[in-house]
């Protein structure tokens, strides 16, 4: 069959002339339709944000969950095709307890990013092994601690991964990111962090929040713990910008 | 449902047998001994049968117990050597060990063993075509998939009885023996047990692995043995 | 049962109960019990054990291993003088074995290649902590078909101090500062209690710190002690030495040969 110029997006392993891969690039567009996430690290621990867009009033809000617990010490928040993010959070859930399990230690946020990130690539249209037939149109941020400290990354369709100081992906993600870099430094304190991720126009109701602090186990090697922000704390915050 | 016999159709009890493999290295190569008698139990079922099997140029594979399972093996050993002559590998003595290895073992684990001792036998090429660097290769497998390498090996009866006279030949010369004398170590050790084992046979061959001349296999040959010592220990008349 | 179809509903009573009757003659006649296939037939055994020792001292920072290197059938006969039960896994982890050496060799493979495939998978050598769970793991996962070895790993730990961990053939798993395991077992554990942990010592005796030198010495003294008495024990000792920070070091030494 004769191919046009402009069908090289036809198929998901077939490069463009130019060396792109375009259902790839497309899925990062997708990305950029969903709501919008926030993580910063700080020296505190990592902070997750997330925010909730309800389009209508008769949508229960508090059954939309846009963080989500990997493991003890590690939180991830996505954007994009939040069904497809479902595929790609149990894969990381699996894989912190299978470690786990094998080893009776805690993952490495790393690892846990590097395992999600090859089932992002495990993309064909062949039929020879049942496996996703396009990319996975999510973006995720991975936000941890463990033995080395607090780590942030992000992973977008193409699979690749990025350890991040702080980053922003979905809609508003460039307008975000601007603040975040004007904004971050070094010393950056939790409290600090979260107000930051507040002074957008939010409200209790249609963000979400996660932090993950580092404590100890009970052999004494650091860890993260992950704990939801309340609805009163980010009511308290609200007040005090 | 009928119900399945299966322990039938395995190999719990061997049932016609090779008995003793006794084996050693010399400075260039490795001289293997069996005799040429399969038994069905106590009686010499088959005789004129050898029980050592060529792999190639470099190996050469023998056997204790179950004749039948080896007959098998010889097979799969087959199919092995020609899949490595697939990609112009020929297969080496250390190789085919630790592929006999993982097999008996995983069939023990199936708990339907091979019912072999098996002496692996070779000399391993380090550098292909240099035969300077050629070792000798004395390997061991158990029917358990128990493993090792050793420089002389008596197997069957033949490791309580002969192992240590073996040994201590062995040890009078190390790795300078010559062929002739291991060869000679060999015979002095098949009449020992000749004189203990009631399924050894007079009748036996002597196959060899040379570095230089590759795998020769052994000519029939008998011995006698001195029988004198029955004048004066016959409990019957 | 064989005539039974599972349509009981529609069928005659009488009729019913004359098959009923029927099966109930055909068992009285062949109780399942006296079939052959439940007749308690001896079974083959898969395990054989091939006898040897094997201990491990952890100190401050280092551990050292040591085996002998004698393979015995039936306890009685040697089947080579040089066989090896500890396997240096890699830079900083040791696995000493004994018991069936058919399942030593499947689970120093299971280990090493799990062992390689995780330098890939986290870009990183395999620490001996991990590997110790690891190992339990392992063996727990033949429950029920266990690997019939005396297992013991030793290394340095991430923390750069000695460690032995101790292993039953089912994967309990427990650290300890010194073990030992295998058939001379029971005379080498009570040597070590009285010489490093100081248990069956009176208060004011002697109490030497644990050095290196001293580790050495009386790993030397237990297995010459073992080879006096016990018979599946001799020819040679294998002494494996990690300290932290160095390349591990291996040494043979003479031992009895009777």
């Amino acid at each position: 069959m004769f191919l046009t110029r402009s069908e090289y997006d036809r198929g998901v392993n077939t490069f463009s002339p130019e060396g792109r891969l375009f259902q790839v690039e497309y899925a990062i567009e997708a990305v950029k339709l969903g709501s919008t996430s926030i993580g910063i690290r700080t020296k505190e621990g990592v902070l997750l944000a997330a925010e909730k867009r309800s389009t209508s009033k008769l949508m229960v809000n508090d059954a939309i969950e846009k963080i989500s617990k990997v493991d003890q010490h590690v939180a991830v928040t996505f954007a994009g095709l939040i069904a497809d993010s479902r595929t790609l959070v149990e894969r990381a859930q699996i894989e912190a307890q299978n470690f786990w399990f094998t080893y009776n230690r805690k993952i490495r946020v790393e690892d846990v990013t590097q395992s999600v990130a090859n089932l992002a690539l495990q993309f064909g249209d062949d039929d020879v092994k049942a496996s996703m037939s396009r990319p996975f149109g999510v973006a995720m941020l991975f936000a941890g601690v463990d033995q080395e400290g607090a780590k942030l990354f992000h992973l977008d369709p193409s699979g690749t991964f990025i350890d991040c100081k702080a980053k922003s992906i979905g809609a508003a993600s460039d307008g975000a990111e601007q603040n975040l870099k004007e904004q971050y430094h070094d010393a950056l304190t939790l409290k600090e962090a979260l107000k930051q991720v507040m002074e957008e126009k939010l409200n209790a109701a249609n963000v979400e929040v996660v932090v993950i602090k580092p404590t100890t186990d009970e052999k004494g090697r650091q860890i993260g713990q992950f704990e939801r922000v309340s609805d009163a704390e980010l009511d308290q915050v609200i007040a005090a910008l | 449902m009928a119900p399945v016999h299966d322990e039938l159709q395995r190999t719990l009890n061997p049932t016609c047998t090779g008995a003793s493999v006794i084996a050693m290295q010399y400075k260039t190569g490795v001289v293997v001994m069996t005799d040429r008698v399969v038994s069905y139990g106590k009686m010499a079922r088959y005789k004129n049968v050898s029980r050592q099997y060529k792999v190639n140029d470099n190996v050469l594979v023998t056997f204790g117990g179950d004749h039948a399972d080896f007959q098998w093996l010889q097979n799969v050993i087959e199919r092995q050597v020609l899949l490595w002559k697939r990609f112009d590998q020929d297969i080496g003595p250390k190789a085919l060990h630790g592929y006999l290895t993982s097999l008996l073992y995983a069939r023990r684990c199936k708990m339907n063993p091979l019912w072999n001792t098996l002496v692996v036998a070779g000399v391993e090429e380090e550098e292909k075509n240099n035969k300077e660097t050629s070792t000798p290769f004395i390997g061991i497998i158990t029917q358990k998939g128990c493993a090792y390498q050793v420089k002389h090996v008596a197997t069957g009866l033949g490791a309580f009885l002969l192992n240590q006279a073996v040994e201590d030949e062995f040890r009078k010369k190390g790795d300078e023996l010559t062929r002739q004398e291991a060869e000679a170590v060999l015979k002095k050790a098949l009449e020992l047990t000749l004189y203990h084992d009631c399924v050894a046979d007079n009748d036996f061959e002597i196959g060899r692995v040379d570095a230089n001349e590759g795998v020769v296999l052994g000519k029939e040959q008998t011995i006698i043995g001195d029988w004198s010592i029955a004048e004066t220990n016959c409990q019957y008349e | 049962m064989s005539n039974f179809t599972g349509i009981t509903a529609t069928m005659n009573p009488l009729a019913e109960m004359a098959q009923f009757k029927q099966n109930m003659r055909e068992v009285a006649a062949s109780p399942e019990w006296r079939t052959s296939k439940l007749i308690e037939r001896q079974r083959w055994n898969p395990y054989s054990m091939e006898g040897g020792s094997t201990a491990a001292i952890s100190g401050d920072n280092f551990a050292i291993v040591a085996s002998d290197t004698r393979m015995t059938q039936n306890d009685i006969n040697i089947l080579t003088r040089d066989a090896e039960k500890i396997h240096v896994l890699n830079d900083s982890i040791i696995l000493s074995t004994s018991g069936f050496y058919g399942d030593v060799i499947q689970l120093r493979k299971v280990l090493q290649s799990r062992l390689h495939k995780y330098r890939f998978d986290y870009r990183a050598d395999m620490s001996a902590d991990l590997c110790a769970e690891l190992l339990s793991r392992n063996l727990y996962y033949r429950r029920f078909f266990p690997y019939y070895t005396g297992a013991m790993l030793a290394g340095i730990d991430e923390n750069g101090k000695g460690a032995v961990f101790s292993y039953d053939p089912i994967g309990c798993i427990e650290r300890l500062g010194y073990s030992a395991s295998g058939a001379a077992e029971p005379m080498i554990i009570p040597f070590l209690d009285c010489q490093i942990g100081h248990v069956t010592v009176a208060e004011d005796y002697e109490k030497p710190p644990l050095t290196i030198e001293r580790a050495i010495s009386l790993m030397k003294d237990a297995f010459r002690g073992a080879a006096e008495r016990e018979i599946s024990t001799g020819d040679k000792i294998h002494l494996v030495i990690a300290e932290a920070g160095k390349p591990i070091v291996q040494k043979f030494l003479p031992l009895r040969e009777d």
